[in-house]
């Protein structure tokens, strides 16, 4: 094969996962102004943002880059740092009051007023601290092992460094707790759900949450059969990591449009004159 | 899950006292000038005549969550708290988490607020499983209030409808229905969209007097909210939709042309 079809792959699985993320939040933006009830709008907006979300975790390698090295670590903390959790967190702190509400019996799910203070409070330094990274350590972003590096350049800074870097590094700590504990509260409050649409919505966002282990996955294989740095991200290494991400796209879009049933308009053509004019 | 049979429910409606000594609300005399209730909404009103819901009348505001439902009850309750009215919200929320949704709509119920029968917060306590309970209750309510216009506003009879057999709960509706009906009230009842078995949906619409419909709409690319008042006492059938959308002052209602 011609050299430059790896990069022109590279590019098209690009495009179109960018393409699936920016049509779900569309959807999702769009069911959110049709809404008016607090909390369904909540959800419908974090939705829409796990979506720009997605959208920047799958191209966001394509920012361009710059000299300043603020805005160079701005946009490295975007491309790769820990904050799509934050939002994917916001997204399910937003949907644990709507599952809540559609339980005829109105229960709590896991103390979810006192558990997600917590894990903000987890994911607050975590963010905090991916910032850090991000301006201060910018070379570990081009490595194989981003997470040992950022350790073993923290741990020579003295045992907060240390302590920090192995947070920080090993952020799959707090993504997890996130993944878990939202993955827990999902199912519950979808089991004691009465609402089969927001079942379906969850069901969806569940095969959607399925898809980040497999992102992690790709990197974790290509990473050991050692394809270049390059190629995981300009050429053939990124195609099987953009169709997870363009299933997780698909499987989001899903959850997004059944945050509310949708009907379709009868074929007959409404009444165009206002009921009091034909009521009198 | 079955929590009261009919039979029971039967039973314990015509053998359980209630203390309602404990009830907070002064009793006001009662001030009938208006010849009918309106809706709060002065759209609505217009959809609905000019002159809002018909009087002595049980009306269901059905749609999915978070398309409005509520805030056509809150809208009824506010008018009738300025009219004077006696007004009952029955939810089976905190109060403070229907007054923090109230607030979204620049509705203000902390100087004067409806009578609360709610699972928490309430001037009498919501227990959804005690259906007998909420039926002498409300009838005693009522009662007590009979000398004044009375507005309802309930929420529960989704939640009802999941707990008990539909035929305990059209029991329990008409029942409640034509203690409503004795006095000078109007119920507005809200139902969730796509949670029950469309028998169960048109059976339920057999027992009241009025339904609008609240529905979103897919056209294309758009996702449109839509009203169509499916029934209403007094009023010929009307199959026209129209576009509605709620701002702080309301609700806008426009004809709906594809």
């Amino acid at each position: 094969m011609p050299d430059s079809l790896g990069p022109a792959l590279a590019d098209l699985s690009y495009i179109a996962a960018g393409a699936v993320f920016l049509y779900g939040a569309y959807w999702a933006f769009a069911i959110r102004r049709a809404l008016v009830g607090r909390i369904y709008r909540s959800q419908a907006l974090w939705l829409g943002a796990l979506f720009i979300a997605g959208l920047i975790a799958s191209d966001g390698v394509l920012l361009p880059s710059s000299s300043n090295p603020f805005v160079s670590g701005i946009v490295r903390f975007l491309a790769y740092g820990p904050w799509p959790i934050l939002v994917v967190f916001a997204f399910l702190d937003s949907t644990i009051p709507v599952l809540r509400r559609s339980d005829p019996l109105l229960r709590s799910i896991l103390h979810w007023k006192k558990l997600r203070i917590g894990i903000w409070c987890v994911l607050a330094f975590s963010t905090i601290f991916g910032i850090y990274v991000s301006i201060y350590l910018p070379a570990c972003f081009s490595t194989a092992n981003t997470p040992a590096c950022i350790s073993s350049a923290m741990s020579n800074s003295g045992w907060l460094g240390a302590v920090l870097g192995f947070w920080g590094g090993y952020y799959w700590v707090d993504v997890s707790l996130v993944l878990i504990l939202g993955a827990a509260a999902l199912l519950i409050g979808a089991g004691r759900s009465s609402d089969p649409v927001l079942r379906q919505s969850v069901k969806w966002l569940g095969v959607g949450l399925l898809c980040v282990p497999g992102l992690v996955l790709v990197s974790v294989v290509e990473g050991v059969m050692g394809v270049s740095y390059y190629d995981m991200i300009y050429s053939y290494g990124i195609v099987p990591w953009n169709a997870v991400a363009i299933l997780l796209g698909y499987a989001l879009y899903k959850s997004a449009r059944s945050l509310a049933p949708l009907n379709r308009l009868p074929p007959i053509e409404p009444e165009m004159t206002p009921a009091r004019e034909a009521a009198s | 899950m079955a929590l009261i049979s009919s039979k029971e429910f039967e039973n314990e409606t015509e053998s359980k006292v209630v203390n309602l000594q404990s009830l907070k609300n002064p009793i006001v005399l009662p001030a009938r000038q208006e010849p009918l209730p309106t809706t709060g909404l002065s759209a609505l009103d217009q959809l609905l005549g000019s002159s809002g819901y018909p009087d002595k009348s049980v009306i269901m505001v059905v749609g999915p969550p978070g398309i409005g439902k509520e805030a056509i009850g809150y809208w009824f309750t506010q008018s009738g708290l300025e009219r004077k009215d006696f007004c009952l919200h029955v939810t089976r929320l905190p109060a403070r988490e229907v007054l923090q949704d109230v607030k979204a709509f620049g509705i203000d119920f902390s100087e004067r607020g409806p009578f609360w029968f709610s699972s928490e917060g309430g001037e009498v306590k919501f227990e959804i499983n005690d259906l007998s309970g909420l039926s002498i209750n409300m009838k005693e309510i009522l009662k007590k209030n009979g000398d004044r216009r009375i507005r309802v506003v309930i929420d529960v009879i989704s939640s009802l409808l999941m707990l008990n057999p539909p035929e305990t709960v059209y029991k329990f509706l008409t029942q409640l229905f034509t203690a409503v009906k004795q006095y000078d009230a109007v119920l507005v009842a809200t139902l969730e969209e796509g949670m029950h078995p469309p028998n169960v949906l048109a059976a339920m619409e057999q027992l009241f007097d009025g339904v609008i419909e609240l529905r979103l709409y897919e056209e294309g690319l758009r996702v449109i909210p839509l009203l169509r008042i499916r029934k209403m006492r007094g009023l010929p059938p009307q199959p026209g939709f129209h576009k509605f959308s709620f701002s702080g002052s309301g609700m806008e209602v426009s004809a709906y042309a594809r």
